[in-house]
């Protein structure tokens, strides 16, 4: 670089921007008047900031390296030359108020004619902060910084607003951040929660887990129950559809929408229902890119925030005609109008905070049609009886397999498997997921024990999406498996691959794909993680997601319940857990079967 | 009859009334000619500050129209001020009815017009085509309806901001100054 004047702006320092959104600050540098090599305490990514013209005499968006690191670490991070705008941070973190250079909220909107203004970043620093302290009481979960925003801004909006869309890639931990809003919100009167009919029972249980204080009530249908303050009701929206004028009647502090692309339509019944819920906050949550469905998202907005956004025809001259002719500007425009109501966040955004393995374990629900299949069988299980010596552990083995199967779906034990959605409730919450990726261009693998399911799965992937999806089983000879694999790894390979979880289990490297769903559980948790590892592996760059399905109230409970106290060993063998199971007297054998009745 | 294709927000339809005034009672030969200019791409805006400069393509020839809009005045601007205040700017039409509703209606007053065409009169063509061409873009961003009055600089510009617009989300990039940029402005 030759000689260094000592000039003003001649200099290497490090610049801290505060990011309102994630409550992260990017650390980058500034040399020799223009943007330097991000400060080597992280992985570098890229952020659009405004920063000064090579001439000094304006300024300008552009994408800068930056490293991401959370409020916590910024104090110690060791960097050359902290300028003013770390300094400055660095005291509010320890609670003083200095001004803020421009340099330290630098953050511009979508169309890049605005930047945060420095009120704004400061303020949401301190609120979110706080909101961070009174949530390590509240709730039993660490939240990463992220999340604390998440809460912070559901606050925020609700109170500016009245409501609010709370849109984050899937994994992010949307339930959680909601439950957070919820938990604080308790005081204030019942509150409702509407999601899936498959998903009552993981809110329910992500309640009862997180924010033990509040209480749950399962509805579905029929004369609702008193509600007073501290009350969750919960229920599905084909209950809110065929019952909702039971729920009109009361005024909810905080009404939630889970999955709430549910109410795309706002002709449908259910949407209509939806709108005639009096709430003084309403929250929607969805996991899809809001942006591709823009009809959809006129109705989130209109659900959430009817005053900013109830005029659908103006809606669609602004945006929806001009973003369908292609226009850029118009995205970036829409994405600045929504910016007070929405709350978008992707993993990469937020991957400086994230493990590089997510674990999501949903709880999924029984359909009635499950219910009645599982609790006669299991009936039929024991009014044959279940023998003893070698006879027993084979009887014991095949009542588990058939329950598990009546998990997967009805149809795989009555054999009637015309009509597959709407039967299992476990199958429903699988295809909102692959749903989800497949709009994200997320290939994902689904590993299951079982043959006849993964060929279901087959089926119904190309009933709902039209793709035709390959099933790594152990019934394909070498050549087939290695093409599979070959074809799966390629860039436009298939968006889902179904694997069986022993063929599949080990060895393979399927990189291409971040996300995998086990369908069904194994007893050995040391077999899971080692199917998930498939994408987890040497060449994957993005955060992995792993979801298992469990359904509640069976037995595959007890199985992922087996899981928690395992997971410490490795070396235990898979039959070992059967074993362990057939010797137990029937009572109690048959107590792990059953099913167990929640509320 | 109004052209809906523009001024179909209560803050374009300000600039719509330049062109198409009320109290205009015969029709203008001029307006469909200057709507189309405006649809076709023929108009290409820039803004510096309050001043609104235009190059007007008809036919061969090329016309520069300048635009002076008057600074928004103290009342409107803290009116405003006062009801974006902690938010972002969310224009919609039912802020503007409440703006002018409490008094302070938002409407542009222009200081002054010219255009560098040899006919000279006013209210020419191009003069024309340039309304309806920020009729337009104030539809699809009506912050520029503020922007271009001057309100993103009153409001920031330090001792003119109303006191009680707290936290205002957002400031102008070119509101900024580029020497405060690393070391905070005391």
């Amino acid at each position: 670089m030759g000689t260094r004047q000592k000039l003003p702006e001649m200099r290497s320092d490090s610049q801290a921007t505060y990011l309102p959104d994630r409550h992260m600050f990017a650390l980058w540098t500034w040399a020799d008047g223009a943007v330097g090599a991000a400060p080597p305490v992280g992985d570098v990514e890229t952020v659009s900031l405004v920063v000064p013209t090579p001439d000094l005499g304006g300024l300008k968006v552009s994408d800068v390296d930056c490293v991401l690191i959370e409020p916590d670490r910024l104090v110690d991070a060791p960097l050359d030359s902290p300028g003013r705008s770390v300094d400055a941070w660095r005291s509010w973190i320890a609670g003083g108020e200095p001004a803020l250079p421009i340099a330290a909220h630098a953050v511009p909107d979508a169309t890049g004619v605005v930047v945060t203004t420095a009120e704004h970043a400061s303020g949401v620093f301190r609120r979110t902060t706080s909101v961070g302290a009174e949530m390590r009481t509240a709730l039993t979960a660490k939240l990463r910084p992220y999340q604390v925003r998440g809460v912070s801004w559901l606050r925020e909006t609700i109170d500016t607003h009245g409501g609010a869309v709370l849109a984050d890639e899937m994994g992010l931990g949307k339930t959680l951040q909601t439950i957070g809003c919820v938990a604080g919100r308790a005081e204030k009167g019942p509150q409702l929660v509407v999601c899936p009919t498959s998903l009552v029972g993981n809110w329910a249980h992500e309640i009862a887990r997180f924010a033990p204080g509040l209480r749950t009530t399962i509805w579905r249908g029929g004369p609702l129950p008193a509600v007073g303050s501290g009350t969750v009701v919960l229920t599905g929206y084909p209950t809110l559809r065929t019952h909702g004028p039971a729920l009109a009647g009361i005024q909810w502090s905080t009404a939630v929408f889970d999955e709430a692309q549910a109410l795309k339509n706002p002709r449908t019944q259910v949407s209509k229902a939806a709108r005639t819920i009096a709430a003084d906050a309403r929250i929607a949550l969805t996991g899809t890119p809001v942006e591709n469905h823009l009809d959809e998202l006129w109705a989130l907005l209109n659900l959430v925030a009817p005053h900013l956004f109830g005029n659908r025809t103006q809606f669609r001259r602004r945006f929806v005609r001009q973003i369908a002719d292609g226009s850029s500007a118009a995205s970036a425009r829409l994405r600045g109008a929504i910016e007070p109501v929405v709350l978008m966040r992707k993993k990469s955004q937020v991957a400086g905070s994230l493990p590089p393995k997510i674990h999501a374990d949903l709880i999924c629900d029984l359909t009635e049609e499950q219910e009645r299949l599982y609790d006669r069988l299991l009936e039929q299980v024991i009014d044959d009886g279940f023998g003893s010596g070698a006879q027993r552990q084979t009887r014991v083995l095949a009542a588990l397999t058939s329950l598990k199967q009546v998990c997967n779906h009805p149809g795989l034990i009555t054999d009637d498997l015309g009509e597959l959605s709407g039967r299992s409730g476990k199958l429903d919450l699988c295809t909102d997921i692959v749903a989800n990726n497949l709009e994200n261009d997320s290939p994902t693998l689904v590993f299951t024990q079982y043959r006849r399911t993964g060929e279901l799965l087959v089926r119904h992937f190309a009933e709902q999406f039209g793709v035709s999806t390959p099933f790594f089983h152990g019934g394909l000879n070498q050549g087939q498996r290695a093409d599979i694999v070959r074809r799966f790894q390629s860039d436009d390979g298939p968006k889902v691959l179904v694997l069986s979880l022993k063929a599949g289990g080990t060895g393979l490297t399927l990189t291409r794909a971040a996300d995998v769903i086990h369908f069904d559980r194994w007893w050995n948790p040391a077999v899971e993680a080692q199917a998930s590892d498939r994408v987890h592996r040497i060449g994957q760059t993005r955060t992995v997601t792993v979801t298992t399905l469990t359904t509640g109230t069976t037995v595959e409970e007890h199985i992922a319940a087996m899981h928690d106290r395992k997971s410490a060993l490795s070396d235990i063998t898979d039959m070992s857990s059967v074993a362990e199971l057939t010797r137990l007297d029937d009572d109690r054998l048959i107590e792990v079967l059953r099913r167990k009745r929640v509320n | 009859m109004a052209d809906r294709d523009y001024g179909y927000t209560k803050w374009g339809k300000d600039w719509v009334r330049f062109a198409e005034s009320l109290r205009q009672t015969r029709p203008d030969p001029q307006l469909p000619s200057a709507r189309r200019m405006a649809r076709d791409g023929k108009v290409q805006i820039t803004f510096d500050g309050r001043t609104v400069r235009a190059v007007v393509h008809r036919g061969r020839g090329t016309s520069v129209v300048t635009i002076e809009v008057a600074p928004m005045s103290a009342g409107v601007t803290a009116e405003i001020s006062r009801r974006l205040s902690g938010i972002q700017p969310l224009l919609t039409d039912d802020l503007y009815c409440a703006i002018a509703d409490a008094g302070h209606p938002p409407a542009p007053v222009l200081d002054s017009v010219d255009c560098s065409c040899p006919a000279g009169a006013p209210r020419c063509a191009h003069e024309l085509a340039v309304y309806y061409d920020m009729a337009r873009r104030i539809d699809d961003d009506p912050r520029i309806a503020l922007d271009v009055q001057g309100f993103f600089r009153a409001s920031a510009g330090g001792g003119q901001a109303p006191a009680e617009a707290t936290a205002q989300r957002w400031i102008a990039l070119n509101s900024l100054d580029p020497a405060a940029y690393f070391t905070a402005a005391e």
